[in-house]
């Protein structure tokens, strides 16, 4: 019974991603907090274990399939807006599909490198915990200015950085709801798409080709990808889009290619990752895993065991339907005009933008595209940008804030 | 001409941000709703200050929900000589020392 229970979840919570990954603006919070409210009904059929592989499945997948808005249609979450740059120059050489393939392969390759760090981070991180967020700010401010250094226009990227910066200290102080759907919408999205526009980008045909990088590269990636992640799951204000800037300082200057691979990593090991640090250091580190460790109450080494079981099945199924998805996408855009596509996306983000932030969060929108769009006409890498979330969180963890 | 176009709008709309996030209020929620996943967020609550604390240099409330058993710590920075009863609280969510709490803002007597 218990069983089938948790198989069934891992089903419901994939297609339950599938879903909140393909929406732009729809975050896998919200889904979980209808399920924290739903509890007292739904602990009446199901176990809160099921409930919890539902969430974790849910997760997982999300992480997977968010790739396929952001890279072919410029709409990205939080933790793929990094993935909009590379992931537009395949497109526009008829390589989308080989794009969103090697995002995948990376949350696969983040899934495995999960199950098997997991055990050396429940004895290392009670001991490392308080060790790390000392010297929180150091890091990321030691990333920030390797980035900065590897810049051709230092002061421009340093000004990009600070401008997108105060704007998210902005942002995130206002009191509308997802304030960071604008927010990076507008950053990574909108101004490509508005850009796109302007130049009357066509794409060509796409080709169902893939590419691969080298195992060399593989293990590179997964390497930069486990540090940076394992020190930002576990501490608060910190997720995916931090550890992609300290994971890319440490990978050094990559190609495109090893870039979307290790984004794709860090997509699933900071989600997996902030489920663990419920085990670890009795710290739920994301709003899902908030709402998971409400519903399970106590935390069992056997419920972290089925978590992470749930979070393989549920993986090898989303890089299946994920695939096929993508696929399905591809085919859709080579047939229609990919400036009317560009249009109609911006004005679905614009009314989504509205409906979730409200008039804050259309400003919001307009003033993140305009630093968007000054980053693309400058011709300084986007990355900087990522200043918006960077900023707060340095200030957050300075000693003498 | 596009870059000086993009900068305008741009710090024009930061300006603008910085006046609304003066005026806009928080929307009101309920003690028991308020999780780590909402720490740094500026909220606001109303609740029964059931307790106060006065400390050196800050005030501690204990607010306990007007629809529920759910009771929340609110802290204050400021000696207002708070007094028991209902109020209408805005501030931002903390973690200290493994418990949620409010840093407070302003506290308006209902």
């Amino acid at each position: 019974m218990v069983l089938s229970q948790i198989f069934f979840a891992i089903i419901m919570g994939i297609f339950a991603g599938s879903f909140t990954g393909l929406m732009p603006g729809i975050h896998i919070n919200f889904v979980a907090t209808l399920l924290l409210l739903s509890s007292n009904f739904l602990l009446q059929y199901f176990s809160p274990l099921s409930l919890a592989v539902f969430i974790i499945s849910m997760a997982i997948a999300h992480s997977f399939i968010d790739f396929i808005p952001s890279i072919l249609l410029s709409a990205p979450n939080s933790d793929t807006a990094l993935s909009i740059m590379p992931g537009h120059r395949f497109l526009l050489k008829g390589r989308g599909y080989a794009a969103v393939r090697l995002s995948m392969i990376g949350c696969y390759i983040g899934v495995i490198i999960l199950i098997i760090t997991t055990p050396v981070f429940m004895i290392v991180m009670p001991f490392l915990y308080d060790y790390i967020k000392r010297f929180m700010a150091l890091i990321l401010i030691f990333s920030v200015l390797l980035l900065l250094i590897q810049e051709k226009k230092k002061f421009g990227a340093f000004f990009l950085f600070m401008l997108s910066g105060i704007l998210g200290m902005v942002t995130l102080n206002m009191p509308i709801r997802e304030p960071l759907f604008p927010l990076l919408t507008g950053l990574f999205g909108t101004s490509m798409i508005v850009t796109s526009i302007k130049e009357k980008t066509k794409i060509p045909i796409q080709k169902l080709s893939i590419t691969s990088i080298s195992k060399r590269e593989y293990v590179k990636v997964s390497l930069a990808g486990l540090f940076a992640s394992s020190l930002c799951s576990f501490l608060p204000g910190l997720g995916s889009a931090q550890a992609a800037v300290i994971a890319s300082d440490v990978n050094g200057r990559a190609s495109q290619k090893s870039f979307l691979v290790l984004l794709g990593i860090i997509s699933t090991l900071v989600t997996g990752l902030n489920f663990v640090a419920i085990y670890a250091i009795n710290k739920p580190r994301s709003g899902v895993a908030v709402v998971a460790s409400k519903i399970l109450e106590t935390t069992q080494l056997n419920h972290l065991i089925i978590l992470l079981i749930a979070s393989v099945l549920s993986a090898s199924l989303a890089l299946i339907l994920g695939l096929y998805l993508a696929r399905i996408f591809i085919r859709i855009i080579s047939k229609i005009d990919y400036t009317a596509i560009s249009l109609a996306i911006l004005i679905a983000l614009c009314v989504m933008t509205f409906f979730i932030s409200g008039i804050a969060g259309i400003v919001i929108l307009i003033t993140s595209t305009a630093i968007g769009i000054l980053a693309i006409s400058l011709g300084i890498r986007k990355m900087h940008l990522m200043g918006c979330l960077m900023l707060p969180v340095i200030i957050y963890f300075l000693p003498f804030r | 001409m596009i870059e000086r176009f993009a900068l305008v709008t741009a710090l024009t709309g930061i300006i603008i941000l910085m006046l609304l996030s003066n005026i806009l209020v928080p929307e009101i929620i309920e003690i028991s709703s308020i999780n780590k996943g909402m720490l740094d967020k500026k909220i606001s609550i109303i609740g029964n200050i059931t307790s106060v604390r006065n400390l050196e240099n800050m005030e501690i409330l204990t607010v306990k929900s007007l629809n529920d058993d759910s009771i929340i710590t609110v802290v204050l920075f400021d000696k207002l000589e708070i007094e028991k009863g209902v109020a209408s609280i805005t501030g931002k969510v903390r973690e200290y020392k493994g418990k949620i709490e409010i840093e407070a803002e302003e506290i308006t007597k209902e």
